[in-house]
């Protein structure tokens, strides 16, 4: 039987008038790394410090690891928060900001000596004991945070943007650091951010949410292979959007028109729209060819490049096609040059036929 | 372009040739007058260290240790009261902040002599609380060591300096990142340990200057005392005072005054010194 560490059943939070978290039920499985992702001011925070006791709901119920969330605190709670900058204390060494959870359950001294210790073993910190928390670099207070969150033993370690305020090098490394430290600690991790690459790296599942709204929740390749929705679609990776019109549909295959030419694709989930229903087609950038025709492809257009960027291991190229403009990855040096008449296309199996979203009409614009 | 140091020099002979004339001259001055001394009401220029010997008699030694003690009292007092007010200003007040704030200054533009003056109307014989007190019945006659007594000094003083204390608790209270009391909620902290190993730490040097703010105008008091205290709680400032006016003892007043100089500037010394807490850069 699986056993869930966090419930969490139509929970609502308000602050003022302004619905910060709008009714969300959501588990989360033992062990797991689960991600809450999205754009600041779509709840993510909030839900997690609900999580964390640091705020209490307006509405629903929180359970972790099987108790109703007590309001009252203590030592013996059984979520431990990683704050976003860090919130170490200024006025204690290294070994001081470890030791206060420990002192606060009132362990005796040489086993908490030994549990620090070991965290400081865990986490690569051994020659940063006596040192104040402003002699540290922004790496290591993260460690430093860490350890003071793990030494208590929590059963969920709760992570609110924490590699938010560390330059990208740091940040890739610090990604590692947790996933490793995870594994070895085994206790479930909620992390909270926004950088969809993050999320990615990391989870287990990815809780994609949006003003207050859980749209989607799966794995991290369940949601960038089936965006349930074109917010999903655009917010993970890259993704063309284009305006489409629904002629037919069967079972999970739908036709749409678009202004040019008929495009199939799969609908996610139980979205069936009707006949003549204004809908979004989604197709990744990397899925898209780009070429002298004919390229022998289940949709082919015909277009103007526009535009070429080179990344690197990729060239992107923009192809204007009347009024839209379709996006392409293609790997190495493009061949072709800026308003060469170009064909572009891509097999139906890679095309996702979306509810209609007028924040993504006209296409998704860098 | 840089200035160069003839620039900045002549920018700074203004404030230079001020800070001199006003501050600089009169200290060296008080110092010279210091070793002088008085003969037939003249100020005699020859150098003695009587004046010294003098403030180490008996006499003038109690006067200086009951002025230390009374503002200890009024430094821990204001401190006591104060810092309640501070916090709650700093952390729990949201609306109407600054109006809270500015009731607290608000004494300040009331003068000090005004003040002193309400408290012998609250503290007298005739006063508020002695008049009440009798017209309930409690006592008979009234409580005579209410004003002229240490205590009506200590309050008045309490009264008249808590702002300068609340107001540098306040800002240093109100810095502390309300992330880092999360957590140590988060980590089990109630709110005693908390408040015990977490706010006051770091608000150590709003405490160590607030509590300057108050300590060293009291060791200087001398109109309050003069007003509200007893013929026995004389503090320095009265005596030192007297020796520029009725006394005509120039020299010895001097002495006097760089004697409690000394003093302020060891206790300012030894509070700036532990008043921070352990690694703030």
């Amino acid at each position: 039987m699986k056993q869930y560490d966090v419930e969490l059943s139509g929970v609502v939070k308000r602050f003022g008038s302004f619905t910060a978290v709008d009714g969300i039920s959501l588990v989360v499985e033992r062990g797991k790394f689960v991600t809450l992702l999205g754009p600041s001011g779509c709840g993510k925070t909030t839900t997690l410090r609900m999580i964390g006791g640091l705020e209490v709901p307006d509405g629903g119920t929180i359970r972790v690891a099987g108790e109703p969330l007590s309001p009252d605190g203590g030592a013996n709670r059984p979520t431990r928060m990683v704050f976003q900058n860090y919130a170490l204390f200024p006025h204690m060494t290294v070994t001081e900001n470890v030791a206060f959870g420990l002192r606060m359950q009132r362990l005796p001294r040489g086993e908490i000596e030994q549990r620090v210790n070991e965290m400081f073993a865990l986490l690569g910190l051994a020659s940063q004991l006596g040192k104040y928390p402003h002699q540290l670099s922004g790496g290591q207070q993260q460690r430093v945070a860490l350890a003071r969150a793990l030494v208590t033993r929590p059963r969920v370690l709760l992570l609110d943007e924490p590699l938010g305020a560390l330059d990208l090098k740091m940040r890739k490394h610090m990604q590692n650091e947790l996933k490793r430290l995870q594994r070895e600690v085994g206790i479930t991790f909620v992390y909270v951010t926004h950088d969809q690459e993050e999320a990615m790296n990391l989870s287990d599942s990815i809780v994609v949410m949006d003003h207050g709204h859980i749209v989607q929740h799966g794995s991290p390749s369940e949601i960038y292979q089936d965006p349930v929705s074109a917010y999903v679609a655009d917010f993970i990776g890259e993704a063309n959007l284009l305006v489409a019109s629904v002629i037919a549909v069967d079972g999970t295959a739908a036709v749409a028109e678009t202004e040019f030419g008929r495009i199939a694709g799969h609908l996610p989930g139980d979205f069936r729209p009707r006949s003549g229903e204004k809908v979004l087609v989604c197709v990744r950038p990397e899925h898209v060819a780009v070429g002298p025709g004919p390229l022998a492809l289940d949709f082919e257009g015909a277009g103007t490049v526009r535009d070429i960027a080179y990344l690197g291991g990729v060239s992107r190229i923009a192809v204007q096609v009347g009024g839209a403009v379709v996006r392409a990855d293609t790997p190495g040096l493009f061949a072709g040059r800026m308003a060469d008449a170009t064909a572009f296309g891509w097999q139906a199996e890679n095309v996702r036929v979306l509810p209609y979203d007028p924040r993504f009409d006209g296409g998704v614009e860098d | 372009m840089r200035p160069t140091i003839g620039t900045v020099l002549s920018f700074l002979a203004a404030p230079k040739l001020w800070l001199f004339v006003f501050f600089v001259l009169p200290m060296m001055t008080m110092v010279l007058y210091s070793f002088w001394r008085v003969a037939d009401y003249q100020i005699v220029a020859d150098f003695t260290l009587r004046n010294y010997e003098k403030i180490g008699g008996n006499l003038y030694v109690g006067v200086f240790l009951r002025t230390i003690r009374i503002s200890i009292y009024v430094t821990v007092l204001s401190l006591l009261i104060g810092y309640p007010v501070a916090y709650f200003l700093a952390r729990k007040v949201r609306r109407f902040k600054l109006t809270l704030l500015l009731l607290v200054i608000l004494p300040l533009w009331t003068s000090y002599l005004v003040r002193t003056y309400a408290w012998m109307l609250i503290l007298g014989t005739q006063g508020v609380i002695n008049q009440s007190l009798m017209a309930v019945g409690l006592i008979e006659e009234p409580i005579s060591w209410l004003l002229y007594s240490d205590f009506a000094v200590t309050i008045a003083l309490v009264h008249i300096y808590m702002p300068y204390l609340i107001l540098p608790l306040y800002a240093v209270l109100e810095k502390i990142n309300p992330s880092i009391l999360e957590a140590a909620w988060d980590l089990g902290g109630g709110r005693i340990r908390t408040f015990l190993s977490v706010i006051l730490p770091l608000s150590l040097p709003g405490i160590a200057t607030g509590c300057l703010f108050v300590f060293i105008p009291s060791m200087g008091a001398f109109v309050t005392p003069e007003l509200l205290g007893g013929t026995r709680s004389i503090m320095i400032g009265s005596i030192i005072a007297q020796q520029f006016g009725v006394a005509y003892e120039y020299p010895f007043g001097s002495a006097l005054a760089l004697v409690l100089m000394g003093i302020i500037f060891a206790t300012a010394a030894i509070s700036l010194r532990y008043g921070k807490p352990k690694g703030l850069a």
